[in-house]
């Protein structure tokens, strides 16, 4: 990360409609994250993500293991992934380094430390500790990323960024299982209240709210790094397009 | 390095382009907003219910030692039945709904009915061998106790049957003037609902009260249709009623059976693909899910709920609907989703067993009743009146330990549809209990309903019902039995 690195963007000036502007600046972003970026893992992760998502569905036990299987093989792509990104590409320092160690302690260990997992059997405690760690390194990829964007310098600044990498990452999760929760409460709430008990109710408004705060912060944040990135890149921002489009000329330079 | 305009490149411009570009990225949140969301669900769930397998060994083997010993072939009234039922000719066209309505059968005119005489004579042979079976001691019905809640229970279907048959035997008798062969009918009915009984599952002990207030309903409808003047005839009636059911007993009995089968269901759904209406589950996930997240509370409920229903029970207290579950409610710790789906029926099995024994109770009293008229020529205006020389204290109900009444009045315009028919504008005697409700509602009522009294209806004095009719040849007699 520290060389620096030629932006391919930024010798093409888009040229021709929106399909055509928009495919170049594709073009271009990828040619500017061909280093980065390690494509063979999202190549190989296609068939065991979609394969992941089958695993719920009651079928016959050898259908039902090779699933397993493809989801456990979906959680270790996913972790040499974001691993890769941190540890390689973006050349974490001691301070994140630390950070992403105590925060994969936290979750993973009160995941392991739970006695429901062990009841789930042994390919279900290595599918989540194995997904657990993918969250963790891809928060922590996430805070690192956007800090080195938006340009935060101080220590604490960036430890915060990854906190809030994993808050903004994990609230998709709780969203969904509030919604869920909630969903079903609502739907049939007699029913919800006396199956699955009065507290994991509550929980599921609890969750809901926090992960609607959490994907507002989501926003929020990413929306700030998407612009710091177009900068980066000099592409234009959606606020200045109007202006960009009567000069054509700074979509090509890069800022000082 | 510098790019094509000449300035030098910003070295965060792969990861700007990275972050801008997300591709497959966005594909891998899927799975880990999957994980997150159960991850965070079984941190909520923190709990543990042991080893379901090591659970499950011990729920079966508790469960088998619920089995009845083992009747030898020779000894054994299962045997009996088994071939009796095969003898049980089936009824056909009008007389499957005659035969299956209660309300009709009762009916004195249904024993007149030809059809209905026809398919008595049918089946005399089937219940001359029910009799025989009835006789026997000892009865095990072989039922394979390891499967649990799946194990299959035939005989119930056929026996019930039977007790139809029975009853239908009685009546006839007792039209046809043999009292004492229908006393005699009635203690086989008892003593079919005792073998019935012998296994503890709650559904054969739920056909054995059936049976029972069966037995009661037959002799409500002998003593109203044709009955029983002399002493003799009344004293026979009265030594065949079982009075001592035992209710409170049996019940808790039947939940310490239903507690360990509860146990045992949960416990095998959790360890293993117990088939489900929504088909068949996979062992390697679905159970492995309700192992986790939902069985160790599922099971603390249930083990808890079941002891309080059997502490309830010892202590004589029922539940309706509602209260069950608040009371469910109240100890729910997690989810208890089987806990919910088997047990709510469970608060109103002591009511039944009560009522049960209440019916023995005032079918008692009606006997002694109708002693005091046979003996004097006139009625009690009081049951206190027949203490202490029929009765030795006055009976009381077993919700609220109130004295049962006695009361004269026509029948009801809504309740026993042949009796109105029957009696006419006359007044009837009702012996009643006051119900749950403990509310005197001057004997009207059903089960489960408001009003609720029970009560044990006995023809006006002087009343003449219409003379008795042959019964058909090949017919059994009291010597018979």
């Amino acid at each position: 990360m520290d060389a620096p690195v030629p932006n391919p963007s930024a010798s093409i000036a888009p040229r021709g409609g929106i399909v055509a502007r928009w495919l170049q600046r594709r073009r271009a972003r990828r040619e500017a994250s061909r280093d980065f970026d390690s494509r063979w893992v999202g190549r190989a992760l296609l068939l065991p993500v979609i394969a992941s998502q089958f695993v719920w569905f009651p079928v016959a036990n050898a259908v039902s293991a090779a699933l397993l299987l493809a989801t456990a093989l979906c959680g270790a792509l996913i972790c040499a992934y974001y691993a890769h990104l941190l540890l390689a590409r973006l050349q974490c320092s001691l301070l994140e380094f630390l950070v992403l160690i105590a925060g994969l302690g936290s979750w993973l260990g009160m995941l392991l430390a739970s006695p429901a997992l062990y009841a789930l059997g042994t390919h279900w405690v290595v599918i989540l500790t194995l997904f657990g760690a993918g969250w963790v390194l891809h928060g922590a990829v996430l805070g690192v990323a956007q800090a080195r964007l938006l340009g935060v310098e101080s220590p604490a600044a960036r430890a915060c960024h990854i906190l809030l990498g994993w808050i903004t990452s994990g609230s998709r999760g709780v969203l969904l299982l509030g919604l869920s929760l909630s969903l079903i409460r609502l739907a049939d709430r007699r029913s919800f209240a006396e199956m699955l008990g009065q507290r994991l109710a509550t929980w599921g408004t609890a969750l809901f709210i926090a992960g609607i705060a959490g994907a507002l912060l989501s926003f929020v944040v990413n929306f700030k790094t998407r612009r710091a990135a177009q900068k980066i890149l000099g592409e234009t921002v959606p606020q200045s397009r109007a202006i960009s489009a009567a000069q054509p000329a700074h979509n090509a330079t890069f800022p000082a | 390095m510098e790019d094509g305009s000449g300035a030098p490149a910003d070295p965060r411009v792969p990861l700007a382009a990275w972050y801008l570009q997300p591709g497959l990225r966005r594909m891998m949140m899927i799975p880990l907003m999957e994980a997150v969301a159960l991850t965070v669900l079984l941190l909520l769930l923190r709990q543990s219910g042991g080893d379901p397998r090591a659970n499950l060994a011990e729920s079966t083997a508790a469960f088998i030692a619920a089995a009845p010993p083992p009747v030898a072939k020779s000894e054994n009234a299962a045997e009996l039945y088994a071939a009796a039922t095969l003898l049980v000719r089936p009824v056909s066209g009008f007389l499957i709904t005659a035969h299956q309505s209660s309300e009709e059968m009762q009916s004195p005119a249904w024993l007149e009915n030809s059809e209905a005489r026809a398919y008595y004579s049918a089946n005399l042979p089937a219940i001359n061998a029910l009799l025989l079976a009835t006789q026997t001691e000892k009865c095990n019905f072989g039922v394979n106790y390891p499967l649990g809640n799946s194990a299959p229970l035939p005989q119930l279907k056929k026996l019930r049957e039977a007790g139809r048959l029975l009853a239908l035997d009685a009546r006839m008798k007792a039209h046809a003037g043999d009292h004492a062969g229908a006393a005699s009918t009635l203690a086989a009915m008892y003593a079919l609902a005792r073998h019935i009984g012998s296994d503890r599952f709650l559904i054969s002990q739920l056909v054995q009260i059936a049976i029972e207030s069966q037995a009661d309903s037959t002799l409500e409808n002998i003593v109203c249709c044709d009955p029983p003047t002399k002493t003799a005839e009344l004293e026979a009636y009265r030594k065949q009623l079982r009075t001592n059911r035992e209710g409170t007993q049996r019940s808790i009995e039947a939940l310490q059976t239903e507690k360990k089968m509860c146990l045992m269901g949960i416990d095998t759904f959790a360890t293993s693909g117990l088939t489900m209406p929504m088909g068949k589950s996979s062992a390697v996930v679905n159970n492995d899910f309700y192992a986790a997240l939902l069985y160790p509370s599922d099971r603390a409920c249930c083990q808890e709920v079941m002891d309080e229903f059997m502490a309830r029970a010892a202590r004589g207290e029922t539940m309706d609907d509602t209260e069950v579950d608040d009371f469910l409610s109240a100890r729910q710790i997690g989810p208890m989703v089987m806990t919910r789906m088997m047990l709510p029926a469970m608060g109103r099995i002591v009511y039944r067993f009560q009522r049960n024994d209440e019916s023995a109770q005032l079918a008692d009293t009606a006997l002694a009743f109708l002693l005091y008229r046979a003996k004097y020529g006139r009625d009690v205006a009081r049951i206190d009146d027949l203490v202490p020389e029929f009765l030795p204290k006055v009976p009381t109900d077993f919700f609220h330990h109130l004295p049962l009444k006695l009361a004269s009045s026509p029948i009801s315009e809504t309740q026993h549809g042949w009796q109105k028919e029957f009696f006419g504008d006359q007044n009837i005697i009702r012996i009643y209990s006051f119900g749950k409700n403990g509310i005197d509602e001057n004997g009207l009522g059903n089960e489960g309903m408001d009003p609720d009294d029970q009560a044990f209806i006995l023809p006006p004095l002087g009343f003449k019902p219409a003379p008795p009719v042959k019964a058909p040849a090949g017919s059994n007699t009291g010597a018979d039995f």
